[in-house]
């Protein structure tokens, strides 16, 4: 495991280089309220007024220009932009590596640089507004699901069907289950592809944070659930199915694996088929698997989940 | 154990939640609105060193439900009463020299809705910081998909989470974190054992009921961020403890409780089968972002988690031939264990703004094992099967590698190309060894499947206007072996989106499409395989489009639609009927297409009044098939099948495929009016109607009118 670490050090200190800030052509917060006079008189509610008022590292202390850089020749021409960092309307890399000066040291953004997002241009202040905020939490430019239902249309569509996790209703959000500023690649599945789901502390699909009962470890696990994930099943956004499962009714769901054809589970020798003279699937009893295979997530003491 | 019903009246057919009491509600809120009017202070104003901004609704809701007010209980759930709808309120230090420099409160639903949240944040710059979740959800928990919910009970589930940052933005941080997930829940369970031709317990009419999980997770979080020469160092270690105390007996069982039709009902029944369990967890990160232009990320995670239980069951139930009771007494101990060990490392470079460049490698081993040994004490002892102690044990083991390379290259400003390249490989192990008491195993091998995926993904980026951003890209990849028949095997998928912004204007579009072909990968089929297909066919298309206009005052509209169109077409046995070749030898369809409409107008009627309306809408035509409860008039369907379609109308045997289809309906249209009656206090009146419509049986169908009245306060 060394060897892990001292690559990752060796890595790191590489390119190390300081960021230094400051120097001649600042001015000072106080000239730049003399023309943003409204900004100004929002900006103590505003989380970054912290690094006015308390006594942050040296890079950081520059109020106003931290983000937007030295105004020294700003006042003299005020509409030419290339005299300011206005950040808005900047090329993405520089709005994001504006942002991450700060912001790079927070675990939650260790992938950004790589996340679907900053691949189609979706950067730090398409999402956020820092003086314009409607959440003074997280500063997002809209409430968090509106925000993200701008891009992601089919998955508005997906919350408002009849069976659906409560993200309308406000009891969660859509950053329970995601990291929009990138994820990990996942444990389950191929492990690419993350599609920005965060994980638990345990390195679990971020399902197991609520549904706790069925993270296990169970003696007889249903191995799709932790080798395919819980999507194998269900479709989290929203469907038109009870328990958000992917079909209606619950056996063809599970029929659609347990065929006995050969070369599929974990023995190769096919995932076993009920057909049998005693699955009368005709029978409305055999058509809810679940309720005899009742603890289909695993269980401690029957291999077939019966109990 | 708390198996809430909700207090109800019916009346003329309906049933209403509880009496509204609607004089009361607005006799207390009109006393409240006179009460506020008479306080005289600003929505956002300075007191002493701070700043204060705030905004409380308060106000009462009633529910009318008619239909299967159960399947309204599981999917909304609103209810009569009183509440707090929404709140929040802010403090902020002037000039970041108080003890405290913000305070953030936020919350709603509290007091009477099925869904409540509340956040809590108070912070003094750089000395500490407090984030505090809670979370409310309730439910009624459908146990049955399709059963007309008859077994349904409440569930309720609470979500706490407290993180403390001590020292926060200095180089060293302390981080300490608790969360508690508690749920009182049904879950299904059965009596069930293996009673080896018992007939005083029938192998097919075994004991199933709903039980009562109560669950309870607790989770204690420590750990640090250092900043050193401009590296990150993350580190985080964490327990997380589970348990879950179900004891059940027949006289404890709700009613309702016995779940499968025509099952056994024991004469006497007892259970205990409480499960302990510890995750504890290591996470370190390590991180550096050199001024944008190369940064590397590294972390390891460890989590070794183990689950202890015991199972103990006492059954009786008389031998219907004989009359002669027997009991039976089971013991199931024993503890699952599992760890998990994943590293990654990703190295992003940025040469300049053109290009982009970015490589992670990650690996992941995750091992599942356990003991379960089984003894069972029976009286009078059964002389087929004198029975004897068990340990049955299993092994998972899933290891995975993965490397994914992504380029992005601006080739102008309005143009740009990404592409990404993912290689996996997996291997699975497995091996379930029933061994006797002695500990000899019976001799199942290990078994292993490995399976490699390679895919690739290549896109474009297009600005053509300032106000326009168009995005394209395709994926195409293949996987030597699925898992399953339902795995990722052959797949491709296309996406298309499409932006247009211009001032308060947003028109958006995107299109989605995916595809996946599984085939088995062995061939010939061996001689028991009664399925005519080897695997199954999954098509996905998805459209939708929105447009907005959203000026600040005094209108505003959206509008969206979506298509989610969705078949599947694999040889699964949805009627593995024994003898009946034409039959089983069918392809099986699956059909879904649904459109989805929504839109929603604001009207600010000269600063005095808000009006707000909206509709929402989902259909799934399914194809024009499942429109029952007529039965298909098919020359060639099988007689053993009709008892099954009569049963279920949306199943269709055409003479060559067998389509399952649901189609249904669900529309919630909404208004809600505000009246400013000062600038601190509106009036609030509003009306949501919820109606769920299955064409292919009525037993779920219901509509509901929600109504509420609230004041909205700021001090």
């Amino acid at each position: 495991m060394w060897r892990f670490y001292a690559l990752v050090l060796l890595c790191a200190l590489a390119p190390l280089r300081a960021q230094k800030l400051g120097g001649p052509g600042y001015l000072g917060d106080n000239t730049c309220q003399l023309c943003h006079p409204t900004i100004w008189a929002d900006f103590s509610r505003n989380p970054h007024y912290k690094i006015i008022v308390s006594a942050a590292p040296a890079r950081q202390t520059f109020g106003c220009e931290s983000c937007h850089g030295p105004g020294g020749e700003h006042p003299k021409k005020p509409t030419d932009h290339s005299l300011i960092n206005r950040i808005e309307g900047r090329p993405p890399k520089v709005v994001l590596d504006t942002c991450l000066r700060c912001h790079a040291k927070d675990f939650s953004k260790a992938n950004i640089r790589r996340s679907v997002h900053t691949t189609h241009d979706v950067v730090c202040t398409n999402c956020h507004s820092v003086h314009r905020a409607q959440t003074p939490k997280f500063l997002l430019a809209k409430q968090q699901r509106d925000l993200c239902y701008t891009c992601h249309l089919e998955t508005k569509a997906q919350f408002d069907m009849p069976f659906h996790h409560r993200v309308n209703e406000g009891a969660i959000n859509c950053t329970d289950c995601h990291n929009p500023h990138g994820a990990f690649n996942p444990t389950w599945r191929a492990g690419v592809r993350p599609r920005m789901v965060t994980e638990s502390f345990g390195n679990d699909e971020a399902c197991v944070k609520c549904h706790v009962d069925i993270r296990g470890p169970f003696v007889y696990e249903h191995p799709p659930v932790r080798i395919e994930g819980c999507e194998s099943c269900h479709s989290p956004h929203g469907t038109t199915n009870p328990r958000l499962l992917k079909r209606p009714a619950v056996f063809t769901l599970c029929l659609e694996c347990h065929t006995s054809v050969l070369g599929f589970g974990k023995t190769g020798f096919g995932l076993q088929s009920p057909v049998t003279s005693f699955h009368r699937i005709e029978q409305p009893q055999f058509q809810n698997c679940v309720t005899c295979h009742v603890r289909i997530h695993g269980s401690n003491v029957d291999a077939r989940f019966e109990r | 154990m708390s198996w809430k019903q909700p207090h109800r009246h019916r009346r003329n057919g309906r049933d209403r939640l509880a009496a509204p009491r609607w004089a009361a509600a607005l006799g207390l809120c009109l006393s409240l609105s006179l009460l506020f009017c008479l306080q005289g202070q600003e929505m956002d104003h300075r007191t002493g060193d701070y700043r204060v901004t705030d905004s409380f609704e308060f106000g009462y809701r009633s529910a009318f439900v008619s239909g299967d007010r159960d399947m309204y209980r599981s999917s909304v759930n609103y209810n009569n009463g009183f509440r707090l709808f929404d709140g929040s309120l802010r403090l902020t230090s002037n000039d970041g020299h108080g003890l405290i420099d913000e305070i953030n409160l936020t919350t709603f639903g509290a007091g009477g809705d099925p869904y409540q949240a509340s956040s809590l944040r108070v912070e003094k710059n750089r000395f500490f910081r407090l984030d505090m979740g809670f979370r409310i959800i309730n439910y009624r928990n459908n146990l049955l998909s399709i059963s007309g919910g008859e077994h349904g009970f409440n569930t309720e589930h609470i979500l706490e989470n407290y993180d403390l940052t001590l020292l926060p933005r200095r180089r060293v941080e302390l981080v300490l974190g608790y969360g508690r997930s508690n749920q009182n829940g049904p879950s299904l369970t059965s009596q069930n054992i293996d009673a080896r031709g018992e007939p005083a317990f029938p192998r097919d009419r075994f004991f199933v009921y709903a039980s009562n999980l109560h669950q309870v997770n607790n989770e204690w979080r420590g750990g640090a961020n250092v900043t050193l020469a401009g590296i990150k160092f993350s580190f985080l270690q964490g327990l997380n403890y589970y348990k879950q105390d179900p004891v059940n007996s027949l006289d404890a069982l709700p009613a309702g409780g016995q779940t499968l039709a025509g099952g056994l009902i024991p004469a006497a029944f007892r259970r205990s089968d409480p499960i302990h369990g510890s995750t504890p967890f290591s996470r370190l990160n390590i991180h550096s972002d050199a001024n944008g232009w190369f940064s590397v990320n590294g972390r390891f995670v460890y989590a070794g988690g183990s689950n202890h239980f015991v199972q103990d069951q006492n059954i009786a139930n008389p031998n219907p031939v004989t009359g002669i009771l027997v009991t039976r007494q089971d013991f199931v101990l024993g503890d699952a264990k599992r760890t998990q060990g994943t590293g990654d490392l990703t190295l992003s470079f940025q040469p300049g703004e053109r290009w982009a460049f970015s490589n992670t490698s990650s690996i992941n081993q995750t091992r599942i094992t356990g003991a379960s040994s089984f003894v069972e004490i029976r009286a009078p002892a059964n002389p087929l099967d004198p029975g004897a102690d068990q340990l049955f044990f299993d092994l998972l083991s899933v290891r995975l590698i993965t490397n994914a390379t992504d380029a992005n290259f601006r080739l102008t400003p309005k143009i740009g190309l990404y592409a990404q390249y993912n290689y996996s490989i997996r291997r699975i192990q497995s091996r379930e060894l029933p061994e006797d008491i002695s500990g000899i195993p019976t001799g199942v091998p290990l078994y292993s499947f490995n399976n490699v995926e390679n895919s690739g993904v290549a896109g474009i980026r297009l600005r053509p206007l300032p106000t326009l951003s168009l995005l394209g890209d395709f994926e195409y990849g293949d996987d030597s072996r699925p898992f399953t028949p339902i795995s990722q095997n052959r797949f491709h998928g296309a996406t298309a989106k499409g932006q247009w912004k211009w001032k308060s204007w947003l028109a958006s579009a995107s299109f989605k499409e995916s595809h996946n072909r599984t085939q088995a990968p062995f061939s010939p089929l061996p001689a028991f395989e009664l399925a005519p297909t080897t695997g199954s066919d999954y098509e996905s298309r998805q459209y939708s489009a929105n447009v907005g206009w959203s000026p600040n005052k005094p209108y505003g509209f959206d509008a969206s639609y979506a298509k989610l169109h969705l078949d599947t077409a694999s040889g699964i046995l949805n009627f593995p009927v024994p003898g009946l070749p034409e039959v089983s030898g069918r392809r099986s369809l699956y059909l879904s297409n649904i459109h989805y409409g929504r839109l929603t107008f604001r009207w600010e009627i000269r600063q005095r009044a808000t009006l707000f309306v909206g509709y929402s809408i989902v259909k799934d035509t399914a194809g024009g098939e499942g429109q029952g409860p007529v039965i298909p008039v098919v020359s060639s369907i099988p007689a053993p099948l009709t008892p099954f379609v009569r049963n279920y109308p949306n199943f269709v045997f055409n003479g060559a495929d067998l389509i399952n289809a649901y189609p249904l309906t669900y529309e919630s249209p909404q208004a809600r009016l505000s009246f400013r009656l000062n600038k601190r206090l509106d009036w609030n009146v509003g009306w949501q109607y919820y109606g769920y419509h299955e064409k292919f049986t009525s037993l779920q169908n219901y509509h509901a009118n929600i109504s509420y009245t609230s004041f909205r306060w700021s001090f």
